[in-house]
């Protein structure tokens, strides 16, 4: 079946191409040829300042960059952040969901309070954190007489520096993923749990049999954003490996693409 | 049975409570108090504002503060047009290239800032743009995500309203600045609240683009006093504080209508 393109019709494209225009004359002009100048440009010896050295490499640079020990390194431990915190985001915020799920006082409260570390910058959540965990301080002191790791701090330390990283990058991020299992939650008709109940079904048992398949959706969700971000961390690590008059940790530090 | 769970979930709640609360009020305490009173509760007479006076007095905070206020500002009002306009026209007009101009906004979600700072600096120094407050703000007016969220949350509100409309005479532009906009209140709340956020913590746009200290913005002043200052835990936390309350108060205004608007603008599984 197909229409017949009246003038009306016309007009509603024009419409919709005008209303488009600004948001596309912004993404052209500093996003698409930016995209595409950043491509092209890993291809050559490139100067900003001596335009006339500019010439063709092919992959070089990139060769040159797979060379680099401290890229390569570098490489290692976004994958370890990745592989590290993922999962324990995930993990955390569905438990912080089925939680906050339940029916009690006070439920908006906690809900805000776990949420409020993810408006918050993450150079100011890095700051607290590194502080938290210098030599002394109340948490490292904690952390040593649980686990017997070492009263010093963890910023300068090359073997715990990654660990500081993921904590304060999972601590934050975590009430996001929570509000996204939330509404996952909501999508789940009660009726469900109380049929599972009445025929005898354990705490337990609705949970794995019943909203764990139920949340796949949200699960897989939770795991894509949670390892796009966790790869594009930068913030954090830079507050930490940075220029501070802490030094920065041999291991610890980290280059970023 | 019942009360060992109850008891168990009160466990629960309290632990998280306390990971969540501890950072906070260890920051605002050790930000109150005088060096020599660092990490012990102290009688509140013994509190202070000195911290805040000297970053006050010692740096152009005030200054920053304005410089961020502006840009963000600036920000999400032309991140909300621009993106909401677009977002709009995905959802309720047929036009031949639709489809392409969505898959186009779903890829361009997928690369990071990072992968286009350097020609987009490239760009600014150009224009003399770069070391100008101008250069935190037009480069970031086109987002992805609020076009996408703003498509999807304008699909699932009746076209009737608008048709109505129509029929009085208003005409397309009209429609949607007088009767769709004005309805929208949970994906305006959505989105203010991620511009903001997103603008007001931005640290390395900001920290590339600016050179000299008046016109720095809060996150990228508050880290150079960070490192000067670092022992003096006290100040620095002062700076974090400074940081963070305006956010928070944002926040927590508008945080009712930002959990609504979650689950219909498309943030969810």
């Amino acid at each position: 079946m197909k229409k017949k393109i009246g003038r009306n019709d016309k007009k509603r494209w024009l419409t919709a191409y005008l209303f488009i225009l600004p948001a596309a004359i912004f993404w052209t002009y500093w996003f698409f040829i930016p995209a595409c100048e950043s491509f092209g440009l890993s291809f050559f010896e490139y100067n900003y300042v001596m335009p006339l050295n500019n010439h063709f490499v092919g992959l070089n640079n990139y060769i040159k960059l797979f060379s680099d020990n401290n890229f390569l390194r570098a490489i290692q431990h976004s994958l370890t952040i990745v592989a590290v915190a993922v999962p324990i985001q995930t993990i955390i915020s569905l438990l912080m969901a089925l939680i906050i799920n339940k029916n009690f006082k006070g439920r908006g409260f906690f809900r805000t309070l776990f949420y409020s570390p993810y408006v918050i910058s993450s150079l100011a959540v890095a700051t607290v954190f590194m502080y938290l965990f210098a030599q002394n301080q109340p948490l490292t002191n904690l952390f040593s007489k649980l686990f017997g790791m070492e009263n010093s701090a963890w910023a300068v330390n090359v073997r715990y520096a990654l660990i500081l990283v993921i904590l304060m990058y999972v601590w934050q991020q975590v009430g996001f993923y929570m509000v996204m299992y939330l509404s996952g939650l909501q999508t789940i008709p009660g009726e469900i749990n109380e049929s599972a109940k009445i025929d005898g079904a354990s705490g337990f048992q609705i949970f794995w049999y019943i909203t764990r398949p139920l949340l796949k959706p949200t699960t897989f969700l939770v795991i894509t954003y949670g390892v796009i971000s966790a790869f594009q961390i930068f913030d954090q690590i830079s507050a930490v490996a940075g220029t501070g008059v802490l030094g920065t940790p041999g291991g610890g530090h980290l280059i970023q693409l | 049975m019942r009360l060992i769970r109850r008891i168990l979930f009160i466990i629960v709640l309290l632990l998280f409570s306390v990971i969540f609360l501890y950072p906070l009020i260890y920051t605002v305490q050790n930000s109150l108090v005088d060096l020599s009173d660092l990490g012990k509760f102290v009688p509140l007479s013994r509190l202070t504002l000195d911290n805040y006076i000297l970053l006050f007095t010692q740096y152009p905070v005030t200054r920053w503060f304005m410089n961020t206020l502006v840009v963000t500002i600036c920000c999400v009002i032309s991140q909300i047009l621009v993106n909401t306009l677009a977002g709009y026209a995905l959802a309720r007009f047929d036009f031949p290239g639709k489809n392409a101009i969505f898959i186009i906004v779903l890829a361009s979600m997928m690369i990071p800032f990072q992968f286009i700072l350097t020609p987009v600096y490239i760009r600014l120094a150009q224009f003399k743009w770069n070391d100008h407050l101008i250069s935190l703000i037009v480069p970031f007016i086109f987002q992805s995500l609020f076009v996408f969220m703003s498509r999807q949350f304008f699909l699932t509100i009746p076209k009737e309203l608008e048709d109505a409309a129509r029929v009085d005479g208003l005409g397309y532009a009209g429609t949607f600045f007088k009767i769709v906009l004005p309805i929208s209140g949970p994906l305006i709340t959505s989105i203010t609240i991620l511009a903001f956020t997103g603008t007001w913590n931005s640290y390395m746009a900001p920290s590339t683009f600016m050179m000299t200290r008046e016109r720095f913005v809060l996150s990228v002043g508050l880290k150079t006093v960070r490192d000067f200052q670092f022992v003096k835990m006290n100040v620095t936390l002062a700076g974090v504080v400074l940081l963070s309350l305006p956010i928070l108060v944002m926040f927590l205004c508008l945080q009712k209508h930002f959990m609504e608007g979650i689950a219909t603008t498309g943030i969810k599984g």
